[in-house]
């Protein structure tokens, strides 16, 4: 078990940049948003989230077949691998928010 | 110790209508090592690839002793699959892929002691044919039941693939392996059972491999 999440993790890493770009890149356009107008600007991001992720993961299924065996032989399927990297780059996006949102609170 | 079963039968697939497969079958066996021969482009990485459980065609039944099994790499412990192409992600260290494939490295630098210098060293260090010996030792020395092979001997020199013949007939002792490759003079002397894939897709297991493949047109 410890294997497979430090290999998604891994697998996040290696496309935590980009994905994490396009969240900052969406945070920006849509102002910087931080208090009420951040709840208007949540469903929109996560649906331009699921859409660019989306397109990501066709580019590299397309590109980077290959590279998926290191997963799948570890029993990692790639719906999950691909789930899995989604939520994290969800889970980054927030906690760079809170972070920002804390340190202009004090 | 107890024999397991791996069957891949019915195995069919078509792209664009173009047929790579027909109603294949290839059994695999712990304590043997299977080869399967074929011309390019017969379809055999393609059938690893739908035994292994991550191609899905038109139609396909894999059983492990006599059960279905839907995707047979979900399943823990049980099968491991080497690509042609290489895999393993670059910036890893040997010693840290050893360990996310639970993989002992003293296993792999005792066939190969001229690794053990490389045990901290990210696989982007090392040359590309000891890249893919290490890709190959990963899945051969894996602990599960049944090994897919595809070109295991490219990019290897002949003194390794000595060596690597060694490691596969060790390693059949405890698990079944299935083993493709051009080099159809090792993989029939590693070979238990042979297969051949004909055209258009199917597979013709030899009873003597030697004429067999030269009465299809395999060698000359």
């Amino acid at each position: 078990m410890r294997q497979r999440l430090q290999a998604i993790f891994y697998f996040y890493q290696s496309i935590g940049l980009v994905t994490g770009f396009i969240s900052l890149a969406l945070w920006v356009i849509a102002q910087l948003p931080l208090r009420e107008d951040f709840q208007r600007f949540l469903p929109l991001y996560l649906i331009l989230k699921a859409i660019t992720d989306f397109l990501l993961w066709r580019y590299l299924r397309k590109h980077n077949q290959v590279r998926l065996f290191f997963y799948t032989n570890m029993g990692i399927s790639e719906i999950r691998l691909y789930m899995l990297a989604f939520l994290l780059d969800l889970a980054a996006f927030f906690t760079f928010f809170g972070i920002i949102k804390f340190l202009l609170s004090i | 110790m107890k024999t397991h079963l791996l069957e891949a039968d019915s195995m069919w697939l078509e792209y664009n209508g173009r047929k790579i497969l027909q109603s294949t079958y290839i059994k695999m066996q712990t304590g043997m090592v299977t080869g399967l021969l074929g011309r390019n482009g017969t379809g055999k990485s393609s059938l690893l690839r739908m035994i292994f459980g991550t191609l899905r065609g038109q139609n396909q039944s894999v059983r492990f002793n006599r059960e279905y099994i839907e995707r047979p790499y979900l399943q823990t412990g049980l099968i491991r699959y080497l690509p042609q192409s290489p895999f393993v992600p670059k910036n890893l260290k040997l010693n840290e892929l050893c360990e996310m494939y639970h993989v002992q490295f003293e296993s792999m630098v005792r066939y190969f002691p001229e690794l053990e210098e490389y045990k901290q060293n990210r696989i982007s260090k090392l040359s590309g044919g000891n890249s893919r010996l290490v890709e190959t030792l990963l899945i051969l020395l894996s602990p599960v039941q049944f090994v897919l092979l595809d070109e295991p001997f490219t990019h290897v020199s002949p003194l390794m693939v000595e060596k690597l013949s060694t490691v596969i007939r060790e390693q059949k002792e405890c698990k079944g392996i299935l083993l493709s490759d051009h080099a159809y003079r090792h993989v029939l002397d590693l070979s238990d059972d042979v297969y051949m894939i004909v055209p258009v897709g199917r597979s013709v297991l030899l009873k003597n491999p030697e004429q067999d493949i030269k009465s299809m047109g395999y060698t000359s």
